[in-house]
Protein backbone atom coordinates (compact mmCIF):
# COMPACT_ATOMS: atom_id res chain seq x y z
CA UNK A 1 0.00 0.00 0.00
CA UNK A 2 2.99 2.46 1.06
CA UNK A 3 4.81 1.89 -2.14
CA UNK A 4 1.85 2.08 -4.83
CA UNK A 5 1.32 5.56 -2.73
CA UNK A 6 5.02 6.49 -3.91
CA UNK A 7 4.10 5.57 -7.19
CA UNK A 8 1.59 7.80 -7.90
CA UNK A 9 2.91 10.83 -6.06
CA UNK A 10 6.25 10.42 -7.98
CA UNK A 11 4.27 10.68 -11.25
CA UNK A 12 1.68 13.21 -10.47
CA UNK A 13 4.51 15.70 -9.30
CA UNK A 14 6.30 15.66 -12.94
CA UNK A 15 2.59 15.71 -15.11
CA UNK A 16 2.18 18.49 -17.16
CA UNK A 17 -1.35 19.36 -17.01
CA UNK A 18 -2.96 22.78 -16.45
CA UNK A 19 -5.03 25.95 -17.53
CA UNK A 20 -3.74 29.71 -18.69
CA UNK A 21 -5.92 31.45 -15.97
CA UNK A 22 -4.25 34.11 -14.16
CA UNK A 23 -4.28 33.59 -10.58
CA UNK A 24 -4.35 35.88 -8.24
CA UNK A 25 -1.63 36.63 -6.85
CA UNK A 26 -2.07 36.00 -3.14
CA UNK A 27 -4.67 32.79 -4.58
CA UNK A 28 -7.00 34.62 -2.63
CA UNK A 29 -6.03 34.02 0.46
CA UNK A 30 -5.86 30.02 -0.46
CA UNK A 31 -2.44 27.85 0.44
CA UNK A 32 -2.37 25.43 -2.26
CA UNK A 33 -0.41 22.24 -2.85
CA UNK A 34 2.30 23.35 -5.55
CA UNK A 35 1.28 24.12 -8.93
CA UNK A 36 -1.96 25.06 -7.78
CA UNK A 37 -3.31 28.69 -8.16
CA UNK A 38 -6.53 30.17 -7.40
CA UNK A 39 -8.73 33.01 -8.29
CA UNK A 40 -11.43 34.76 -6.37
CA UNK A 41 -14.49 34.22 -8.75
CA UNK A 42 -16.78 36.29 -6.55
CA UNK A 43 -17.23 37.93 -3.04
CA UNK A 44 -19.63 38.85 -0.52
CA UNK A 45 -22.72 37.19 -2.01
CA UNK A 46 -24.34 36.33 1.23
CA UNK A 47 -24.03 33.10 3.41
CA UNK A 48 -23.17 30.60 0.94
CA UNK A 49 -24.14 26.94 0.74
CA UNK A 50 -23.66 24.57 -2.16
CA UNK A 51 -22.42 25.19 -5.70
CA UNK A 52 -22.70 23.93 -8.99
CA UNK A 53 -21.12 24.84 -12.44
CA UNK A 54 -23.02 24.40 -16.17
CA UNK A 55 -21.37 22.84 -19.09
CA UNK A 56 -21.24 26.91 -20.25
CA UNK A 57 -19.47 27.83 -17.04
CA UNK A 58 -22.49 29.88 -15.61
CA UNK A 59 -22.27 29.26 -11.89
CA UNK A 60 -24.69 28.94 -9.30
CA UNK A 61 -24.93 28.84 -5.58
CA UNK A 62 -27.67 28.38 -2.51
CA UNK A 63 -27.66 30.61 0.17
CA UNK A 64 -28.30 29.45 3.71
CA UNK A 65 -30.83 32.57 4.08
CA UNK A 66 -32.82 35.03 1.62
CA UNK A 67 -30.79 37.83 0.26
CA UNK A 68 -33.81 40.17 -0.35
CA UNK A 69 -35.89 37.65 -0.79
CA UNK A 70 -33.63 35.42 -3.06
CA UNK A 71 -32.50 31.97 -1.85
CA UNK A 72 -29.73 31.83 -4.93
CA UNK A 73 -27.53 33.60 -6.79
CA UNK A 74 -25.98 33.28 -10.20
CA UNK A 75 -23.08 34.25 -11.87
CA UNK A 76 -21.24 34.10 -15.49
CA UNK A 77 -18.01 35.21 -16.40
CA UNK A 78 -18.04 37.28 -20.11
CA UNK A 79 -14.71 38.21 -20.14
CA UNK A 80 -13.10 35.01 -19.65
CA UNK A 81 -11.01 35.50 -17.02
CA UNK A 82 -12.55 33.49 -14.40
CA UNK A 83 -14.12 36.21 -12.68
CA UNK A 84 -17.43 36.63 -12.34
CA UNK A 85 -19.23 40.01 -14.60
CA UNK A 86 -22.76 39.15 -14.02
CA UNK A 87 -23.97 39.02 -10.37
CA UNK A 88 -27.99 37.93 -9.95
CA UNK A 89 -29.75 36.79 -7.31
CA UNK A 90 -33.27 34.63 -8.00
CA UNK A 91 -34.96 32.04 -5.98
CA UNK A 92 -37.74 32.27 -3.52
CA UNK A 93 -36.58 29.91 -1.41
CA UNK A 94 -33.10 29.07 0.67
CA UNK A 95 -31.57 26.22 1.65
CA UNK A 96 -28.30 24.15 0.80
CA UNK A 97 -28.67 21.23 -2.61
CA UNK A 98 -28.06 22.98 -5.89
CA UNK A 99 -27.48 20.91 -8.87
CA UNK A 100 -28.02 21.27 -12.31
CA UNK A 101 -29.84 18.54 -13.92
CA UNK A 102 -32.05 17.19 -17.22
CA UNK A 103 -31.90 20.70 -18.09
CA UNK A 104 -33.29 21.87 -14.68
CA UNK A 105 -31.69 23.69 -11.49
CA UNK A 106 -32.80 21.58 -8.51
CA UNK A 107 -32.50 23.26 -5.43
CA UNK A 108 -33.03 21.70 -1.77
CA UNK A 109 -34.80 24.26 0.83
CA UNK A 110 -35.16 22.71 4.15
CA UNK A 111 -38.57 21.53 3.83
CA UNK A 112 -38.48 20.52 -0.24
CA UNK A 113 -36.29 19.88 -3.25
CA UNK A 114 -38.06 21.71 -6.10
CA UNK A 115 -36.87 22.30 -9.82
CA UNK A 116 -36.46 25.71 -11.79
CA UNK A 117 -37.26 25.29 -15.38
CA UNK A 118 -35.11 27.25 -17.98
CA UNK A 119 -36.86 28.79 -21.24
CA UNK A 120 -33.17 28.25 -22.98
CA UNK A 121 -30.95 26.25 -20.56
CA UNK A 122 -27.89 28.67 -21.87
CA UNK A 123 -29.51 31.57 -19.98
CA UNK A 124 -28.18 32.52 -16.48
CA UNK A 125 -31.49 32.86 -14.99
CA UNK A 126 -34.10 30.02 -15.02
CA UNK A 127 -37.25 31.10 -15.78
CA UNK A 128 -40.73 31.15 -13.94
CA UNK A 129 -41.21 29.46 -10.87
CA UNK A 130 -40.45 26.07 -9.26
CA UNK A 131 -41.99 22.75 -8.93
CA UNK A 132 -41.95 20.46 -5.75
CA UNK A 133 -40.50 17.06 -6.94
CA UNK A 134 -39.66 15.59 -2.98
CA UNK A 135 -42.07 17.56 -0.41
CA UNK A 136 -42.98 16.58 3.31
CA UNK A 137 -39.16 16.59 4.48
CA UNK A 138 -38.93 17.48 8.02
CA UNK A 139 -37.58 21.02 8.72
CA UNK A 140 -37.21 20.99 12.74
CA UNK A 141 -34.49 23.71 12.70
CA UNK A 142 -32.07 21.51 13.80
CA UNK A 143 -29.79 19.18 10.57
CA UNK A 144 -32.39 20.67 8.09
CA UNK A 145 -30.17 20.70 5.11
CA UNK A 146 -31.53 18.79 2.47
CA UNK A 147 -28.47 17.96 -0.29
CA UNK A 148 -29.67 15.67 -2.93
CA UNK A 149 -28.16 13.19 -5.33
CA UNK A 150 -28.37 11.66 -9.22
CA UNK A 151 -28.01 8.63 -10.07
CA UNK A 152 -28.55 8.96 -13.94
CA UNK A 153 -31.21 6.18 -13.58
CA UNK A 154 -33.69 8.32 -12.77
CA UNK A 155 -33.53 8.49 -9.19
CA UNK A 156 -32.70 11.17 -6.61
CA UNK A 157 -31.22 10.73 -3.30
CA UNK A 158 -32.17 13.22 -0.46
CA UNK A 159 -30.24 13.23 2.93
CA UNK A 160 -32.60 14.03 5.70
CA UNK A 161 -30.58 14.81 9.00
CA UNK A 162 -32.24 13.55 11.99
CA UNK A 163 -33.30 16.75 14.30
CA UNK A 164 -31.48 15.21 17.19
CA UNK A 165 -27.62 14.59 18.44
CA UNK A 166 -28.36 11.29 19.91
CA UNK A 167 -32.12 10.56 19.98
CA UNK A 168 -32.34 11.27 23.98
CA UNK A 169 -35.78 11.55 25.36
CA UNK A 170 -34.91 15.35 25.94
CA UNK A 171 -33.02 16.69 23.59
CA UNK A 172 -29.56 17.46 24.24
CA UNK A 173 -30.18 17.28 27.93
CA UNK A 174 -27.73 15.86 30.35
CA UNK A 175 -29.38 12.39 31.86
CA UNK A 176 -31.45 11.74 29.32
CA UNK A 177 -31.18 8.05 27.97
CA UNK A 178 -31.26 7.41 24.19
CA UNK A 179 -35.13 6.26 22.61
CA UNK A 180 -34.88 2.32 22.05
CA UNK A 181 -36.17 2.25 19.07
CA UNK A 182 -35.53 5.60 17.85
CA UNK A 183 -38.79 6.95 16.32
CA UNK A 184 -36.54 9.73 14.67
CA UNK A 185 -35.52 7.23 11.75
CA UNK A 186 -39.11 6.33 10.74
CA UNK A 187 -38.88 9.88 8.73
CA UNK A 188 -35.16 11.17 9.36
CA UNK A 189 -31.09 10.23 10.08
CA UNK A 190 -30.66 8.61 6.14
CA UNK A 191 -31.30 9.00 2.97
CA UNK A 192 -34.16 8.78 0.95
CA UNK A 193 -34.65 8.10 -2.60
CA UNK A 194 -37.27 9.28 -5.11
CA UNK A 195 -37.97 9.58 -8.76
CA UNK A 196 -35.72 12.90 -9.77
CA UNK A 197 -38.66 13.67 -12.81
CA UNK A 198 -42.11 13.36 -10.75
CA UNK A 199 -43.68 16.47 -9.43
CA UNK A 200 -45.28 16.04 -6.18
CA UNK A 201 -43.75 13.52 -4.19
CA UNK A 202 -43.97 13.07 -0.48
CA UNK A 203 -41.28 11.71 1.58
CA UNK A 204 -44.30 9.22 3.17
CA UNK A 205 -46.03 8.67 0.08
CA UNK A 206 -43.13 8.25 -2.41
CA UNK A 207 -39.95 8.00 -0.94
CA UNK A 208 -38.02 5.10 -0.57
CA UNK A 209 -35.93 4.95 2.14
CA UNK A 210 -32.69 3.63 0.88
CA UNK A 211 -30.04 3.98 3.61
CA UNK A 212 -30.40 4.39 7.39
CA UNK A 213 -28.62 5.17 10.86
CA UNK A 214 -27.45 8.21 9.56
CA UNK A 215 -27.62 10.94 12.10
CA UNK A 216 -26.75 14.05 9.28
CA UNK A 217 -24.59 14.57 6.46
CA UNK A 218 -24.30 17.22 3.92
CA UNK A 219 -21.64 16.27 1.52
CA UNK A 220 -23.29 13.37 -0.65
CA UNK A 221 -22.24 12.51 -4.06
CA UNK A 222 -23.04 9.76 -6.71
CA UNK A 223 -19.68 8.55 -8.28
CA UNK A 224 -20.48 7.09 -11.76
CA UNK A 225 -17.04 5.64 -12.29
CA UNK A 226 -18.50 2.95 -10.02
CA UNK A 227 -21.83 3.60 -9.94
CA UNK A 228 -21.55 4.33 -6.08
CA UNK A 229 -23.52 7.16 -3.55
CA UNK A 230 -21.46 8.33 -1.20
CA UNK A 231 -21.65 10.51 1.84
CA UNK A 232 -19.85 12.30 4.91
CA UNK A 233 -21.63 12.22 8.56
CA UNK A 234 -21.31 14.44 10.36
CA UNK A 235 -20.96 12.51 14.23
CA UNK A 236 -22.87 13.22 17.42
CA UNK A 237 -21.93 16.14 19.73
CA UNK A 238 -21.05 16.46 23.38
CA UNK A 239 -19.64 12.88 24.76
CA UNK A 240 -17.94 15.06 27.25
CA UNK A 241 -20.53 17.73 28.45
CA UNK A 242 -22.97 14.45 28.79
CA UNK A 243 -21.08 12.20 30.07
CA UNK A 244 -17.90 13.54 31.51
CA UNK A 245 -16.96 10.42 33.29
CA UNK A 246 -16.54 8.88 30.41
CA UNK A 247 -15.53 11.47 28.05
CA UNK A 248 -12.47 14.12 28.77
CA UNK A 249 -12.55 17.21 26.67
CA UNK A 250 -9.38 16.13 24.59
CA UNK A 251 -11.19 12.79 23.82
CA UNK A 252 -14.57 14.30 23.33
CA UNK A 253 -12.95 17.05 20.87
CA UNK A 254 -10.99 13.57 18.92
CA UNK A 255 -14.51 11.44 18.99
CA UNK A 256 -16.53 10.27 17.49
CA UNK A 257 -14.97 10.02 13.67
CA UNK A 258 -16.66 11.78 10.99
CA UNK A 259 -17.49 8.76 8.70
CA UNK A 260 -16.75 8.42 4.87
CA UNK A 261 -19.50 5.93 3.83
CA UNK A 262 -20.54 4.46 0.65
CA UNK A 263 -24.00 4.08 0.55
CA UNK A 264 -26.01 0.49 -0.41
CA UNK A 265 -29.61 -0.26 -0.25
CA UNK A 266 -30.39 -0.92 3.26
CA UNK A 267 -27.16 -0.49 4.56
CA UNK A 268 -27.48 0.75 7.96
CA UNK A 269 -24.53 3.17 9.74
CA UNK A 270 -25.68 2.92 13.36
CA UNK A 271 -26.77 6.53 14.72
CA UNK A 272 -27.97 6.78 16.85
CA UNK A 273 -27.26 3.76 18.97
CA UNK A 274 -23.62 3.24 17.74
CA UNK A 275 -20.52 5.80 16.44
CA UNK A 276 -17.52 5.24 15.19
CA UNK A 277 -14.16 5.63 17.19
CA UNK A 278 -11.46 5.83 14.31
CA UNK A 279 -8.76 5.53 17.60
CA UNK A 280 -10.06 2.13 18.22
CA UNK A 281 -11.08 1.32 14.63
CA UNK A 282 -14.40 0.33 15.54
CA UNK A 283 -18.09 0.93 16.42
CA UNK A 284 -18.87 1.05 19.70
CA UNK A 285 -22.15 1.78 21.56
CA UNK A 286 -23.32 5.10 22.31
CA UNK A 287 -23.46 6.23 25.98
CA UNK A 288 -26.86 7.20 25.58
CA UNK A 289 -27.53 3.46 24.88
CA UNK A 290 -25.38 1.85 27.66
CA UNK A 291 -22.22 2.20 25.96
CA UNK A 292 -19.09 2.33 27.82
CA UNK A 293 -16.99 3.64 25.40
CA UNK A 294 -15.38 0.42 24.56
CA UNK A 295 -18.61 -2.18 24.46
CA UNK A 296 -19.51 -3.14 20.43
CA UNK A 297 -22.94 -4.73 21.40
CA UNK A 298 -25.25 -4.31 18.65
CA UNK A 299 -22.93 -1.96 16.67
CA UNK A 300 -20.98 -5.25 15.46
CA UNK A 301 -23.36 -5.69 12.86
CA UNK A 302 -23.56 -1.68 11.61
CA UNK A 303 -21.93 -0.89 8.30
CA UNK A 304 -18.23 0.74 9.24
CA UNK A 305 -17.30 3.86 7.24
CA UNK A 306 -14.62 3.44 4.38
CA UNK A 307 -12.73 6.18 6.31
CA UNK A 308 -12.89 8.48 9.02
CA UNK A 309 -11.62 11.50 10.01
CA UNK A 310 -11.34 13.60 13.44
CA UNK A 311 -14.19 14.18 14.99
CA UNK A 312 -16.36 17.41 14.62
CA UNK A 313 -14.96 18.66 11.28
CA UNK A 314 -18.29 19.09 9.43
CA UNK A 315 -17.67 17.72 6.29
CA UNK A 316 -20.15 19.62 4.07
CA UNK A 317 -19.23 18.68 0.93
CA UNK A 318 -17.82 15.94 -1.43
CA UNK A 319 -16.78 15.67 -5.04
CA UNK A 320 -15.30 12.98 -7.43
CA UNK A 321 -13.03 14.20 -9.49
CA UNK A 322 -13.33 13.25 -12.61
CA UNK A 323 -11.59 15.87 -14.40
CA UNK A 324 -8.63 15.75 -17.07
CA UNK A 325 -6.73 19.62 -15.31
CA UNK A 326 -5.45 18.04 -12.55
CA UNK A 327 -3.00 15.56 -12.41
CA UNK A 328 -3.31 12.03 -13.15
CA UNK A 329 -2.67 11.45 -8.90
CA UNK A 330 -6.62 12.97 -8.35
CA UNK A 331 -8.07 11.75 -10.90
CA UNK A 332 -11.31 9.73 -9.50
CA UNK A 333 -10.02 10.41 -6.09
CA UNK A 334 -12.46 12.63 -3.78
CA UNK A 335 -12.19 16.21 -2.06
CA UNK A 336 -14.11 17.13 0.77
CA UNK A 337 -14.60 20.43 2.51
CA UNK A 338 -14.27 20.72 6.16
CA UNK A 339 -16.34 23.76 7.38
CA UNK A 340 -15.18 23.27 10.61
CA UNK A 341 -15.67 22.65 13.91
CA UNK A 342 -17.58 23.96 17.21
CA UNK A 343 -17.56 20.99 19.56
CA UNK A 344 -13.95 20.51 20.06
CA UNK A 345 -14.09 23.59 22.18
CA UNK A 346 -12.09 24.10 24.81
CA UNK A 347 -10.19 22.35 22.48
CA UNK A 348 -8.48 24.42 19.52
CA UNK A 349 -11.00 23.77 16.68
CA UNK A 350 -10.02 21.90 13.33
CA UNK A 351 -11.35 21.50 10.27
CA UNK A 352 -11.56 25.34 8.33
CA UNK A 353 -10.04 23.37 5.16
CA UNK A 354 -10.30 21.03 1.82
CA UNK A 355 -8.50 17.95 1.96
CA UNK A 356 -8.47 14.98 -0.97
CA UNK A 357 -8.83 11.33 -0.57
CA UNK A 358 -6.96 9.24 -3.56
CA UNK A 359 -9.20 6.38 -4.41
CA UNK A 360 -9.08 2.92 -6.22
CA UNK A 361 -11.73 2.01 -7.34
CA UNK A 362 -14.46 2.28 -4.65
CA UNK A 363 -12.55 2.44 -1.72
CA UNK A 364 -10.08 4.88 -1.32
CA UNK A 365 -6.58 4.15 -1.31
CA UNK A 366 -3.84 5.21 1.24
CA UNK A 367 -4.24 8.18 3.37
CA UNK A 368 -5.87 11.51 2.91
CA UNK A 369 -4.18 14.56 2.84
CA UNK A 370 -4.45 18.45 2.76
CA UNK A 371 -5.42 20.18 -0.30
CA UNK A 372 -6.66 23.77 0.83
CA UNK A 373 -6.21 25.92 3.63
CA UNK A 374 -6.07 29.64 4.57
CA UNK A 375 -10.35 29.66 4.72
CA UNK A 376 -10.16 31.26 8.35
CA UNK A 377 -6.90 33.60 7.73
CA UNK A 378 -6.02 31.69 11.32
CA UNK A 379 -3.20 29.29 12.42
CA UNK A 380 -5.25 27.73 14.74
CA UNK A 381 -9.14 28.72 14.94
CA UNK A 382 -10.03 28.72 19.06
CA UNK A 383 -13.36 30.14 18.58
CA UNK A 384 -15.37 29.51 15.11
CA UNK A 385 -16.70 32.71 14.81
CA UNK A 386 -12.98 34.10 14.39
CA UNK A 387 -13.02 31.81 11.18
CA UNK A 388 -12.87 34.99 8.34
CA UNK A 389 -14.46 32.17 5.57
CA UNK A 390 -15.47 28.61 5.56
CA UNK A 391 -15.66 26.04 3.31
CA UNK A 392 -19.06 24.64 2.84
CA UNK A 393 -19.73 23.74 -1.07
CA UNK A 394 -17.65 22.51 -3.91
CA UNK A 395 -17.69 21.38 -7.44
CA UNK A 396 -15.90 21.05 -10.57
CA UNK A 397 -16.25 23.04 -13.59
CA UNK A 398 -16.40 21.93 -17.05
CA UNK A 399 -12.50 22.61 -17.48
CA UNK A 400 -11.59 20.24 -14.47
CA UNK A 401 -11.05 23.68 -11.95
CA UNK A 402 -12.40 23.16 -8.36
CA UNK A 403 -14.39 25.75 -7.40
CA UNK A 404 -14.98 26.31 -3.39
CA UNK A 405 -18.02 28.54 -1.91
CA UNK A 406 -17.54 30.06 1.82
CA UNK A 407 -20.14 30.37 4.29
CA UNK A 408 -19.29 33.47 6.10
CA UNK A 409 -19.33 36.19 3.43
CA UNK A 410 -19.95 34.24 0.27
CA UNK A 411 -16.94 33.95 -1.49
CA UNK A 412 -16.12 31.72 -4.57
CA UNK A 413 -12.64 31.01 -5.34
CA UNK A 414 -11.73 28.92 -8.71
CA UNK A 415 -8.92 26.38 -7.91
CA UNK A 416 -6.96 25.12 -10.72
CA UNK A 417 -3.87 23.78 -11.82
CA UNK A 418 -1.03 25.63 -13.78
CA UNK A 419 1.71 23.39 -13.20
CA UNK B 1 -3.45 6.10 13.31
CA UNK B 2 0.12 5.83 13.74
CA UNK B 3 0.57 4.25 9.81
CA UNK B 4 -0.87 7.70 8.89
CA UNK B 5 1.70 9.75 10.69
CA UNK B 6 4.48 7.54 8.66
CA UNK B 7 2.88 8.12 5.16
CA UNK B 8 2.22 11.75 5.39
CA UNK B 9 5.88 12.76 5.45
CA UNK B 10 6.77 10.50 2.62
CA UNK B 11 4.09 11.78 0.73
CA UNK B 12 5.26 15.43 1.15
CA UNK B 13 8.52 14.42 0.26
CA UNK B 14 7.77 13.10 -2.96
CA UNK B 15 6.02 16.27 -3.98
CA UNK B 16 9.21 17.87 -4.80
CA UNK B 17 9.17 16.33 -7.31
CA UNK B 18 7.49 19.38 -8.73
CA UNK B 19 8.73 22.16 -6.33
CA UNK B 20 7.91 22.21 -2.24
CA UNK B 21 4.93 22.25 0.21
CA UNK B 22 5.68 25.48 2.09
CA UNK B 23 2.05 24.97 3.44
CA UNK B 24 3.79 25.44 6.88
CA UNK B 25 5.72 28.84 6.42
CA UNK B 26 3.04 30.12 4.54
CA UNK B 27 0.82 29.42 7.47
CA UNK B 28 2.44 32.13 9.60
CA UNK B 29 2.33 34.65 7.39
CA UNK B 30 -1.19 34.69 6.79
CA UNK B 31 -1.58 34.78 10.42
CA UNK B 32 -3.79 37.66 11.60
CA UNK B 33 -3.67 39.60 14.70
CA UNK B 34 -7.21 39.57 16.46
CA UNK B 35 -9.19 42.54 17.22
CA UNK B 36 -8.89 43.12 20.39
CA UNK B 37 -11.82 41.62 22.07
CA UNK B 38 -15.27 43.09 22.47
CA UNK B 39 -15.19 42.59 26.17
CA UNK B 40 -12.94 44.66 28.17
CA UNK B 41 -11.02 42.12 31.03
CA UNK B 42 -12.24 43.12 34.31
CA UNK B 43 -11.77 41.38 37.33
CA UNK B 44 -9.82 38.07 37.33
CA UNK B 45 -13.31 35.70 37.33
CA UNK B 46 -11.02 32.21 37.29
CA UNK B 47 -11.97 31.45 41.02
CA UNK B 48 -16.02 32.73 40.39
CA UNK B 49 -18.20 29.08 40.84
CA UNK B 50 -20.15 29.64 37.45
CA UNK B 51 -16.56 29.26 36.15
CA UNK B 52 -16.28 25.79 35.60
CA UNK B 53 -20.17 25.79 35.24
CA UNK B 54 -19.92 27.73 32.28
CA UNK B 55 -17.07 25.37 30.79
CA UNK B 56 -18.77 22.18 31.22
CA UNK B 57 -22.48 23.65 30.03
CA UNK B 58 -22.14 26.23 28.28
CA UNK B 59 -18.97 26.83 26.50
CA UNK B 60 -19.14 24.09 24.03
CA UNK B 61 -22.34 26.41 22.15
CA UNK B 62 -20.94 29.98 22.86
CA UNK B 63 -17.88 29.05 22.92
CA UNK B 64 -14.79 30.47 25.17
CA UNK B 65 -15.10 33.79 24.01
CA UNK B 66 -19.40 33.62 24.21
CA UNK B 67 -19.29 34.82 20.48
CA UNK B 68 -20.94 31.03 19.40
CA UNK B 69 -21.18 29.63 16.30
CA UNK B 70 -22.22 31.54 13.18
CA UNK B 71 -25.89 31.19 12.32
CA UNK B 72 -25.79 28.34 14.50
CA UNK B 73 -25.30 29.04 17.99
CA UNK B 74 -25.65 33.07 19.02
CA UNK B 75 -23.33 35.04 20.88
CA UNK B 76 -24.18 35.83 23.98
CA UNK B 77 -21.97 38.76 24.43
CA UNK B 78 -23.80 42.38 25.82
CA UNK B 79 -26.73 40.74 24.22
CA UNK B 80 -30.34 42.31 25.58
CA UNK B 81 -31.29 38.64 26.65
CA UNK B 82 -27.53 38.34 28.88
CA UNK B 83 -28.28 42.16 30.02
CA UNK B 84 -32.18 42.16 30.12
CA UNK B 85 -34.02 40.91 32.59
CA UNK B 86 -33.20 38.44 35.04
CA UNK B 87 -36.37 36.01 34.75
CA UNK B 88 -35.92 35.72 30.95
CA UNK B 89 -31.87 34.90 31.31
CA UNK B 90 -32.77 32.76 33.96
CA UNK B 91 -35.74 30.86 31.68
CA UNK B 92 -33.12 30.52 28.84
CA UNK B 93 -31.73 28.06 31.09
CA UNK B 94 -33.93 26.08 32.62
CA UNK B 95 -36.84 26.40 29.77
CA UNK B 96 -34.29 26.49 26.81
CA UNK B 97 -35.11 28.87 24.22
CA UNK B 98 -37.05 28.18 20.54
CA UNK B 99 -37.34 31.44 18.43
CA UNK B 100 -35.91 33.15 16.00
CA UNK B 101 -33.60 35.90 16.83
CA UNK B 102 -31.06 38.01 15.30
CA UNK B 103 -27.74 39.35 16.87
CA UNK B 104 -25.45 41.22 15.81
CA UNK B 105 -27.24 41.18 12.12
CA UNK B 106 -26.43 37.39 11.78
CA UNK B 107 -30.01 35.33 12.47
CA UNK B 108 -30.43 32.81 14.75
CA UNK B 109 -33.12 30.20 14.04
CA UNK B 110 -32.60 27.35 16.11
CA UNK B 111 -33.30 25.71 19.42
CA UNK B 112 -31.44 26.10 22.46
CA UNK B 113 -32.29 22.64 24.75
CA UNK B 114 -33.04 23.40 28.42
CA UNK B 115 -30.73 22.50 30.97
CA UNK B 116 -32.82 20.97 33.87
CA UNK B 117 -29.70 18.99 35.68
CA UNK B 118 -27.88 22.06 36.89
CA UNK B 119 -29.29 23.15 40.45
CA UNK B 120 -30.95 26.64 41.51
CA UNK B 121 -27.53 27.32 42.86
CA UNK B 122 -25.36 26.17 39.50
CA UNK B 123 -28.26 28.59 37.06
CA UNK B 124 -27.47 31.52 39.07
CA UNK B 125 -23.47 30.76 39.81
CA UNK B 126 -23.25 30.16 35.51
CA UNK B 127 -25.53 33.71 34.88
CA UNK B 128 -23.69 35.82 37.35
CA UNK B 129 -20.54 34.33 36.00
CA UNK B 130 -21.73 35.25 31.73
CA UNK B 131 -22.94 38.87 32.88
CA UNK B 132 -19.47 39.67 34.76
CA UNK B 133 -17.65 37.77 31.66
CA UNK B 134 -19.68 38.62 28.88
CA UNK B 135 -22.48 41.20 29.78
CA UNK B 136 -22.61 44.89 31.25
CA UNK B 137 -25.36 44.54 34.10
CA UNK B 138 -24.57 44.33 37.40
CA UNK B 139 -27.54 42.82 38.16
CA UNK B 140 -27.50 39.50 40.45
CA UNK B 141 -29.48 36.46 40.16
CA UNK B 142 -30.31 34.76 43.24
CA UNK B 143 -31.09 30.73 43.19
CA UNK B 144 -34.73 31.97 44.69
CA UNK B 145 -35.34 33.63 41.41
CA UNK B 146 -34.17 30.86 39.74
CA UNK B 147 -36.57 28.47 42.16
CA UNK B 148 -39.54 30.60 41.13
CA UNK B 149 -39.18 31.21 37.56
CA UNK B 150 -38.76 27.00 37.45
CA UNK B 151 -41.70 26.37 38.76
CA UNK B 152 -43.31 29.31 37.17
CA UNK B 153 -44.09 28.61 33.37
CA UNK B 154 -42.73 25.84 31.03
C1 LIG C 1 -26.41 22.78 22.72
C2 LIG C 1 -25.98 24.13 22.50
C3 LIG C 1 -26.20 25.15 23.61
C4 LIG C 1 -25.79 25.09 24.91
C5 LIG C 1 -25.03 23.94 25.60
C6 LIG C 1 -26.18 26.34 25.52
N1 LIG C 1 -26.82 27.12 24.60
FE1 LIG C 1 -27.54 29.02 24.90
N2 LIG C 1 -28.31 29.03 23.06
C7 LIG C 1 -28.20 28.02 22.13
C8 LIG C 1 -29.01 28.34 20.98
C9 LIG C 1 -29.16 27.49 19.72
C10 LIG C 1 -29.63 29.57 21.24
C11 LIG C 1 -30.61 30.32 20.33
C12 LIG C 1 -32.00 29.76 20.54
C13 LIG C 1 -33.06 30.39 19.68
O1 LIG C 1 -32.77 30.99 18.66
O2 LIG C 1 -34.24 30.24 20.06
C14 LIG C 1 -29.16 29.99 22.56
C15 LIG C 1 -29.51 31.18 23.16
C16 LIG C 1 -28.98 31.64 24.36
C17 LIG C 1 -29.19 32.96 24.92
C18 LIG C 1 -30.06 34.06 24.33
C19 LIG C 1 -29.57 34.60 23.05
C20 LIG C 1 -28.36 35.49 23.14
O3 LIG C 1 -27.65 35.54 22.13
O4 LIG C 1 -28.10 36.13 24.18
C21 LIG C 1 -28.50 33.01 26.09
C22 LIG C 1 -28.37 34.19 27.03
C23 LIG C 1 -27.88 31.71 26.27
N3 LIG C 1 -28.19 30.92 25.21
C24 LIG C 1 -27.12 31.36 27.37
C25 LIG C 1 -26.65 30.09 27.62
C26 LIG C 1 -26.02 29.67 28.86
C27 LIG C 1 -25.77 30.57 30.05
C28 LIG C 1 -25.71 28.35 28.71
C29 LIG C 1 -25.09 27.42 29.76
C30 LIG C 1 -25.78 27.35 31.03
C31 LIG C 1 -26.13 27.93 27.39
N4 LIG C 1 -26.70 29.01 26.76
C32 LIG C 1 -25.93 26.66 26.85
C33 LIG C 1 -27.43 26.86 22.25
C34 LIG C 1 -26.86 26.43 23.43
Amino acid sequence: MLLFTFSIVIFAGCSKQGTTLQPDPDNGGLLLPDGFSALVVAEDLGPGRHITVKENGDIYVSLRRLQDGNGAVALRDTSGDGRADITQYFGSVSGTGIELHNGFLYYGADSMVVRYPFENYEDLLPAGNYEIIAGGLTDERQHAAKPFEFDGQGNMYVTIGAPANACMEQMRTKGSPGMDPCPLLEYAGGIWRFREDVVGQTQLEDGYRYSTGIRHAVALRWNDKVGKLYTVQHGRDQLHQFFPELYDTEQSAELPAEEFLMLDDGADFGWPYCYYDQLQGKKVLAPEYGGDGVETGRCEAKTDPVMAFPGHIAPNDLVFYHGTQFPDKYHNGAFIAFHGSWNRAPEPQEGYNIIFVPFDGQLPLGNWEEFADGFSQLSTVDNPGDAVHRPCGLATGPDGSLYVVDSRKGKVWRIFYSG
Amino acid sequence: MKANIILIPAILLLFSCAGKTEKGKENESVKVVKEPPVVEQQADLSDHPGQPLYTQHCLPCHQADGNGVPGMYPPIVETKWVNGDNKTLISIVVHGMDEEIEVNGEFYNTIMAPLPHLSDQQVSDVLNYVRRQFGSSTEKITPEEVKIVRENES
